[in-house]
């Protein structure tokens, strides 16, 4: 083999292992946080999604998905967090469309509802609101509470949205009690149901 | 040989796919530790975030608008630390340590501490002798398995818990060398 060939077929491996590894990167990173991938560690509650504890948190995939997810969550012992992009027929939350969203005080010490576009920012507003949290809901109800999450200025609780893309919701649980898991039902998380106009 | 050629190139692209999905997996937590390194620069000490999370935006996604937040990179290559302070009372507290891959590996929070305040010795896993320093010291002890990793104290800011009246117990954290 000719030394001319012999460099042509070298760059040519080098060109396909690079190509390789680009392709092998890039499918991973998209592949962390798809719905395929997060299907196996989620656990559904109605409209709310959470990651699964996993033992030991040393899977290296589990660990780059938090990364690229939600990065320095607190464990789950400590805090439980809950992710609605869906609203509770299962639609994708608009932010350009107005949501109920109403519950019962939840079994946490300390628990918020933020809403987020979908890169995970907040939404600007002149009303410098992101989120509401146990201690300043007001309630509809001894045992209930609703909060308005859309564009549109509303009376009592509301969570202001914009734009035309993807909304979504965090509820987030602080020194969850330590029998919560049975008592989180789709009856007694928060539903979220779009207000037609 | 030319006919193995191809077959040789279809095993490098798949071996390099390999490869940079393994890289990938790898790259993602700790290039968001690389940011928290460049954020808390210098390391070993806190930064008190002087707005709630989120009131300007936030440096990691679905940041919490209801926590005010002290952080800090730490680093052990000068030696083991000594992490004092108080929790904030009345509201949700919690000191949490990340390592170098943001895996959590302690936390301690405002009910384990009853009131007290507190002293932890930050030291690497595995190191005994730091342990027993630590211990005689009188100090919590938090290993840490990488000799680099990010601290981060979360204040529940409630009504009756305002970010102002917070300020003083914040800034009771310290972070010095375990002496």
């Amino acid at each position: 083999m000719r030394t001319t060939q012999l460099i042509g077929r070298a760059a040519a491996a080098l060109a396909v292992t690079a190509a390789g590894f680009t392709a092998g990167a890039t499918a991973a990173y998209h592949w962390l946080d798809s719905a395929a991938a997060t299907a196996a560690l989620r656990h559904d509650i109605g409209p709310w999604q959470t990651m699964k504890e996993r033992a030991g948190f040393t899977d290296a995939f589990y660990i780059a998905q938090i990364a690229r997810i939600g990065p320095f969550p607190n464990p789950p012992g400590e805090a439980l967090y809950f992710l609605a992009h869906n609203d509770s027929s299962g639609a994708a939350l608009q932010a350009d469309k107005t949501y109920r969203v109403c519950g019962r005080p939840l079994p946490a010490r300390f628990w918020s509802i933020a809403a987020y576009d979908a890169a995970g920012t907040f939404f600007a507003n002149d009303a410098q609101r992101s989120s509401y949290t146990n201690s300043n809901v007001a309630m509809d109800a001894p045992d209930q509470f609703c909060i308005i999450v859309g564009p549109t200025r509303s009376s009592g609780n509301w969570l202001p949205t914009n734009g035309d893309g993807r909304a979504q919701l965090l509820l987030r649980l602080y020194q969850p009690a330590a029998d919560i898991w049975p008592s989180l039902t789709v009856q007694t998380v928060p539903s979220i149901v779009e207000v037609k106009s | 040989m030319s006919r193995r050629w191809p077959l040789a190139l279809a095993a490098l692209l798949v071996t390099g796919a390999v490869a940079g999905y393994h890289a990938m997996i790898w790259y993602v937590p700790h290039a968001v530790m690389q940011k928290a390194y460049a954020r808390f620069n210098p390391a070993n000490r806190w930064v008190h975030a002087d707005v709630l999370s989120g009131s300007k935006g936030s440096w990691v996604p679905l940041g919490n608008p209801d926590i005010v937040a002290s952080r800090a990179a730490y680093d052990l290559s000068q030696g083991p630390l000594l992490l004092t302070g108080s929790a904030s009372p009345d509201t949700y507290w919690s000191l949490t340590m990340y390592d170098g891959r943001s895996v959590h590996f302690f936390l301690v929070n405002g009910e384990k501490l009853a009131g007290q305040p507190y002293r932890i010795a930050l030291v690497r896993k595995g190191d005994a002798v730091a342990v027993d320093r630590a211990k005689a010291a009188g100090a919590m002890v938090a290993e840490s398995p990488t000799a680099r990793g990010y601290l981060m104290q979360r204040t529940f800011v409630t009504p009756a818990s305002d970010f102002a009246a917070l300020k003083p117990v914040r800034e009771t954290a310290s972070i010095a060398l375990l002496n």
